[in-house]
């Protein structure tokens, strides 16, 4: 039963890494972002990025490569030529966060580089605590704001 | 002859001009064997005492099991969501706590760990911004030299290579010297079961790490607060950080060298005091404050006896003879 479970959760794990979608919005940027690779206790987020967008300052307040000095390139995410760039910046896919953001929680996971998880809700963090938000005065704040409890009867399934 | 009882004097309370002319040479020797034995004696001891303190300096040199594993947590980072006392629960199999996990109102008052709950995290006001509290999860720091291991009569207590300190209940008899111990006010008694004593606390989710997993607190915490890897690089990597982004970090990893240095390593945005984190800690280990006296009570117990019933016997022979 146990083995059961973990092989449940994995299956879960990585059949919701490959599973993030998009729709798109205005001007090429994604308008939501479906939140699920990582589903386990809660339903995936529902990220409205549009509306982010027109609120945040910039992409940077979010994507920390923006106007980091640690990032090298813009291919390094941007996987494009600069013709084609200019004209979409999400043409030729971005690359994704899971690809530096390891999704696995093994030994050593999260000690120089924050885990897919841990830089998805530090980067929600950055204004969704004190600022907007009751995360970090009420720890209700996470279902509030942002997740759903996955069904019952799937946390049952698993037990 | 005038020197013999200069030479007395200072050895052995032997009044001068007591001893009849003839015997003076003899009341010497007497004198000086009586004085080499109590200087015997006080060299042994010395040695015992001196010997002793020098092991006690080696352990500290001793790098011991150098790829033990160990805990990071970043309290910059830590949220408050109290995911990790749920995971913490789940994963010991604790009973079903009588508030939710999600209930802010745990946070008025300062919690420390139970029969029922082996880590717990408590709310401080944040004097860099009071929208952001700050909050401190609080578990078995697992010392690499622990206090409550050399407090423990009955041996209890285990220093795995893991490094998790692990406690077996089947030898324990419930003394709670270990409790006194501790620095960190860890280890917690079941108070529910009488006829059975029990002492718990964390134990780094060892079966889990023997398995090749990672403690349950680390893998739930969604803000990657609390990181599980070797402790060398965990050092490595707070040091990073620290170097990275000196005005989030108080230039300091609580644990590093506290008690001789713990397993769990801390970083913090305030001064550690302010948290709560005792500020008194010594860098030696605790066992260093006992350990040389404690060592050295079987000998004098055995060999001082033995020395001074040596020393009692010949000058009572001797006052004997006169």
């Amino acid at each position: 039963m146990k083995n059961a479970t973990v092989v449940v959760m994995a299956i879960a794990l990585w059949a919701g890494v490959s599973a993030a979608g998009e729709k798109a919005g205005v001007g090429n940027v994604p308008k939501e972002l479906v939140l699920g690779s990582l589903s386990r206790v809660y339903e995936p987020v529902r990220f409205n990025h549009s509306g982010h967008v027109s609120t945040a300052g910039g992409c940077a307040d979010c994507h920390h490569q923006h106007g980091s000095t640690d990032v090298r390139s813009c291919t390094q995410c941007h996987r494009t030529d600069p013709s084609a760039f200019k004209k979409n910046v999400n043409a030729g896919m971005l690359k994704p966060c899971r690809e530096c953001h390891s999704a696995s929680a093994g030994p050593g996971a999260g000690i120089d580089r924050p885990t897919l998880k841990a830089a998805y809700h530090q980067a929600c963090f950055k204004c969704h605590r004190g600022d907007v938000g009751t995360v970090g005065k009420d720890p209700k704040g996470c279902t509030e704001m942002c997740h759903v409890p996955a069904a019952q009867a799937r946390l049952d399934g698993k037990k | 002859m005038a020197d013999i009882p200069k030479r007395n004097i200072p050895g052995g309370n032997v009044p001068e001009g007591q001893h009849p002319s003839g015997k003076n040479e003899e009341a010497g020797k007497a004198t000086l064997s009586r004085r080499r034995v109590l200087q015997t004696l006080a060299a042994a001891g010395g040695a015992t005492l001196v010997g002793a303190s020098a092991e006690v300096f080696a352990d500290n040199k001793i790098k011991g099991w150098p790829d033990r594993k160990g805990m990071l947590t970043d309290l910059t980072e830590c949220v408050g969501c109290r995911t990790c006392e749920k995971a913490c629960n789940r994963a010991n199999g604790l009973p079903e706590p009588e508030v939710p996990f999600d209930e802010k109102s745990v946070f008025e008052k300062k919690r420390r760990p139970t029969a029922s709950a082996y880590t717990v995290v408590n709310r401080y006001e944040n004097p860099k911004s009071s929208d952001k509290p700050l909050y401190r999860k609080v578990q078995c720091n697992h010392c690499n030299e622990p206090g409550c291991a050399s407090a423990c009569p009955v041996r209890a207590y285990t220093k795995t290579p893991e490094g998790a300190v692990l406690y077996n209940k089947d030898v324990c008899f419930g003394c709670r010297y270990c409790m006194v111990a501790c620095p960190f006010y860890v280890p917690a008694y079941d108070y529910e079961s009488a006829l059975d004593p029990r002492i718990v606390k964390c134990t780094m989710c060892h079966g889990r790490v023997k398995n090749g997993g990672i403690p349950a607190c680390a893998e739930a915490c969604p803000v990657g607060a609390v990181t599980f890897g070797k402790r060398s690089d965990l050092i490595r990597a707070a040091r990073e950080r620290i170097r990275k982004n000196p005005d989030r970090y108080v230039d300091h990893i609580f644990g590093e060298y506290e008690v001789g240095g713990t397993s769990w390593l801390y970083l913090s945005g305030v001064p550690f005091d302010r948290l709560d984190f005792p500020a008194n800690l010594v860098e030696k280990p605790l066992v260093e404050q006992t350990k040389g006296f404690l060592s050295a009570v079987p000998l004098v117990l055995t060999i001082w006896p033995a020395l001074l019933g040596m020393c009692y016997a010949s000058t009572r022979n001797k006052e004997g003879k006169e």
